[in-house]
């Protein structure tokens, strides 16, 4: 296994962070008329 | 559906107030006047006499009652027509929420993280009991196809839940039962653990567990939930031990009910222990089973920081991070350029 950079940390944090902000477009919507 | 809800309240509201006002009305209508006077004889004398302060009659009153009736009707109508267009809202709302064939990995996160989001306003709504069920679903159709990050991204998820969802996430995990299949990776086995012990503190309830053996049944799979841990005992395992918390109607529903069945009785509470975590822990042996070459470096250390969140975390539960965390420290023993990343995010954590 390759040692681990700070550089692949901070693109594994990244991509967690990425992970949680998009969110659904579509379902985002739908909820949005539930709520209304 | 919030707007029919506020419609509602409204109505009652309004008939509450107007039958008031009637009450009131027909109070003054009725009003006395009394007088009494000394007469010179020195006998008391008191007139009586009823009279009405506004001019308001029976027919009146009829034609009054008549437009708050029509008034009502319309607002009845409106508030049906509301509620099916709410109705008709949550089913597509469930529609798209609902697990989609071969779903990209991408997608399935955009839906998972929408739910999240937008949790406490459909808690708000009164969905919350519906929305439990669709999340945990939408997780176990993807969870056999998860990769190391993506059960790192669930235990992220959990601390940014409400702590009634991860109750009753903790109530399914709780019926997993262990020990686990020799040929699932250990590791995952091991976030499993974390995600359990994270889901205590979140609901913050020191819990106690019956052991009980539960029989493997056949409707969970056919329900399309993830099956990976509910198999026979392992190979690798010491104990026969299975642990369960969780009746058939709980197990088909996937979620404990949060009102006690009979009125008086308490709410039973499924979940683990600290000594039970400590106990299930043991059993995967991970210092002993995990190959160094299954193991991901970023989730390693991401997994090694969740531990000592979880030790640092809580005294009652610190015994359990401990187990967690040993396993995790020889792995780096045995890989030391890992050591430095690890203490640079320790030193970040703490």
């Amino acid at each position: 296994m390759s040692s681990f950079t700070e550089l692949e940390r901070a693109n594994f944090l990244a991509e967690f962070e990425r992970k949680y902000e998009e969110t659904d477009a579509v379902i985002d919507e739908k909820i949005k008329n539930v709520v209304r | 559906m919030g707007e029919s809800n506020a419609a509602e309240e409204n109505l009652k509201e309004n008939d509450d107030e107007a039958e008031h006002v009637f009450a009131k009305i027909h109070r003054t209508r009725n009003s006395q006047i009394s007088v009494s006077a000394v007469c010179g004889c020195g006998k008391t004398v008191e007139g009586k006499r009823c009279f009405e302060k506004c001019h308001y009659s029976n027919s009146n009153e009829r034609k009054l009652r008549g437009l708050l009736g029509n008034a009502r009707e319309f607002l009845k109508d409106k508030i049906s027509f509301n509620q099916a267009q709410a109705s008709e809202a949550v089913s597509a709302m469930r529609f798209e929420l609902d697990p989609k064939e071969n779903e990209a990995n991408d997608d399935f996160w955009k839906k998972i993280n929408s739910v999240v989001r937008n949790s406490e306003k459909l808690q708000s709504i009164g969905l919350s009991e519906q929305l439990k069920g669709w999340f945990v679903r939408l997780i176990l159709s993807q969870r056999s196809k998860f990769s190391l990050q993506d059960e790192s991204q669930i235990l992220f998820i959990l601390t940014k839940l409400p702590d009634g969802w991860v109750a009753a996430w903790a109530a399914k995990l709780a019926m997993v039962r262990l020990p686990i299949e020799a040929d699932q990776g250990p590791i995952q086995h091991y976030l499993f653990l974390v995600e359990l012990v994270l889901c205590c503190f979140k609901t913050e309830r020191p819990l106690s567990a019956t052991p009980v053996v539960v029989e493997k049944d056949s409707e969970e799979n056919t329900s399309g939930e993830d099956c990976r841990n509910s198999t026979t005992p392992s190979v690798g395992s010491n104990s026969s031990e299975t642990f369960s918390v969780l009746g058939d109607d709980e197990i088909l529903g996937g979620f404990e009910s949060e009102t006690p069945k009979n009125p008086g009785e308490p709410v039973t509470k499924p979940s683990l222990g600290p000594s039970d975590l400590i106990e299930l822990t043991r059993q995967l042996r991970l210092s002993e089973t995990i190959e160094l070459d299954l193991i991901e470096s970023s989730a390693l250390i991401d997994i090694f920081c969740r531990s000592l969140e979880i030790y640092s975390a809580s005294s009652t539960y610190a015994q359990v991070g401990f187990e967690f965390i040993s396993p995790i420290l020889r792995l780096l023993s045995l890989q030391p350029e890992l050591s430095n990343p690890v203490l640079m995010m320790v030193h970040r954590s703490f």
